[in-house]
């Protein structure tokens, strides 16, 4: 007769049994999951343990060892400098991108960001080479008086020398500002104030429509 | 197979919930006991057990028996030192020093009281090694033959071979001197005194 017909609580199959089995250390793991996890003083007690039971094999030079950074490498005393951090010495070909910054770059800070708005495209002020006026007298030593009211007197003390006469062909034109793609914290600021204004309105407003209703 | 499945998820459950159950009225009673627990001398030192100093011995790792060594939690860098003789009672000391591993421990009366990397001879100029003793002890040495200072200096040598203090950096070797950094110097230089042992080991290299 077999045993499994007689206590009726035993399963019947191998499997079955094994699968208690595996519920059975399931369960204990579970619990000593929870357990830990629940009180953090019982996983302290039980590191301990485990790590009291892993010094208890532990040997001496195993121990002492721990602590060492091994021997000397062969070829240490032949280097004068301590080997040093690769990404500092990336080796990149100029034209296909540029180098990352070194240390002392990196330190300095970023380098300045190309302008946005194109260079104007005609001069501004022309240098006429041959001056159409009549040559200014050079008068050396004290100081001539301005021969031409637009022409800064030459200076005195030096002599004998013509500033470069300068005639505007067109009124200077300002560039104009960039239109960045975002906006900056200063507009969003300002779009987020006047939203909240216009609702601020709309519920006064409502609310002052309401009131006749209620009152 | 069916009935297996069902054993399982109902056993697991069970457990967990007995688990639970059990541990969740456990955090009081553990915090009456967990406070007296917060020594700092407790986890600052491994005491060792028998069959690990026999294996010592037997091994040629050590030459003595030792009671503990200090619990140095990492591993420790060039110009990194440990040193804890609290609640060390008194008694020999003695200096142990490892080439291959460039250790040097400190020992009073069979407990470690303070460890550090150190820096030993070059190539041309080696550490001897052997049972060496404390010859002389000068707290200010100046080197005439290096023209260079050598706080806390140990003489071990009749030919001038000390432990002093030192630049201890990777890379660094001596001229057959065991260098220490200067703090761990200095404690080393209160704590030995003439005629204490100083047994140095280990290979620098490994010959295969």
């Amino acid at each position: 007769m077999p045993v499994t017909a007689i206590v009726p609580g035993l399963p019947r199959s191998p499997a079955a049994r094994r699968g208690i089995i595996a519920a059975g250390a399931i369960g204990i793991a579970a619990a000593i999951s929870v357990a830990t996890w629940s009180s953090p003083q019982l996983a302290h007690v039980l590191d301990e343990g485990v790590s009291r039971s892993l010094h208890g094999v532990q040997t001496v030079a195993a121990m002492l060892a721990e602590r060492s950074p091994g021997q000397r490498p062969e070829g240490a005393l032949a280097q004068l400098k301590h080997k040093k951090q690769a990404a500092l010495h990336e080796r990149v070909l100029p034209k296909v991108r540029a180098p990352a910054p070194s240390a002392y770059e990196a330190l300095a800070g970023p380098p300045p960001s190309p302008p946005l708005a194109p260079p104007p495209e005609a001069p501004l002020y022309t240098a006429v080479a041959s001056p159409p006026t009549p040559i200014i007298p050079v008068t050396g030593g004290g100081g001539g008086p301005p021969v031409l009211s637009n022409i800064p007197p030459p200076g005195g003390g030096g002599g004998g020398f013509t500033p470069p006469i300068v005639t505007t062909t067109e009124t200077p034109v300002t560039p104009p500002t960039p239109v960045t793609p975002v906006p900056e914290p200063t507009t969003w600021a300002m779009m987020i104030v006047g939203f909240g204004l216009i609702g601020r309105a709309l519920r006064r407003k409502r609310a002052a429509g309401r009131k006749p209703q209620l009152g | 197979m069916r009935g297996g499945v069902i054993a399982l998820a109902t056993a697991s459950i069970v457990v967990g919930a007995a688990a639970w159950a059990l541990t969740a009225q456990k955090p009081l009673a553990d915090a009456a006991v967990a406070t007296p627990r917060a020594s700092p001398a407790a986890g600052a030192r491994v005491f060792l057990t028998k069959a690990q100093i026999d294996q010592a011995i037997a091994s040629g790792t050590l030459d003595r028996p030792v009671k503990s060594l200090l619990a140095v939690k990492a591993p420790l860098y060039f110009g990194d030192y440990s040193w804890d003789d609290r609640n060390v009672p008194a008694g020999p000391t003695w200096i142990r020093v490892d080439l291959g591993t460039q250790l040097m421990s400190v020992f009073r009366g069979g407990h470690e009281i303070g460890t550090a990397l150190v820096v030993y001879g070059g190539d041309n100029k080696q550490t001897p090694a052997g049972k060496l003793h404390i010859l002389g002890k000068a707290r200010n040495h100046r080197s005439s033959l290096y023209d260079a200072e050598m706080p806390f200096t140990l003489r071990l040598t009749n030919d001038g071979v000390s432990i002093h203090a030192s630049s201890v950096r990777w890379g660094a070797a001596t001229h057959g001197c065991i260098g220490v950094p200067p703090p761990f110097a200095e404690r080393l230089f209160n704590a030995a005194k003439l005629g204490d042992e100083v047994l140095v080991v280990g290979s620098p290299r490994r010959t295969s």
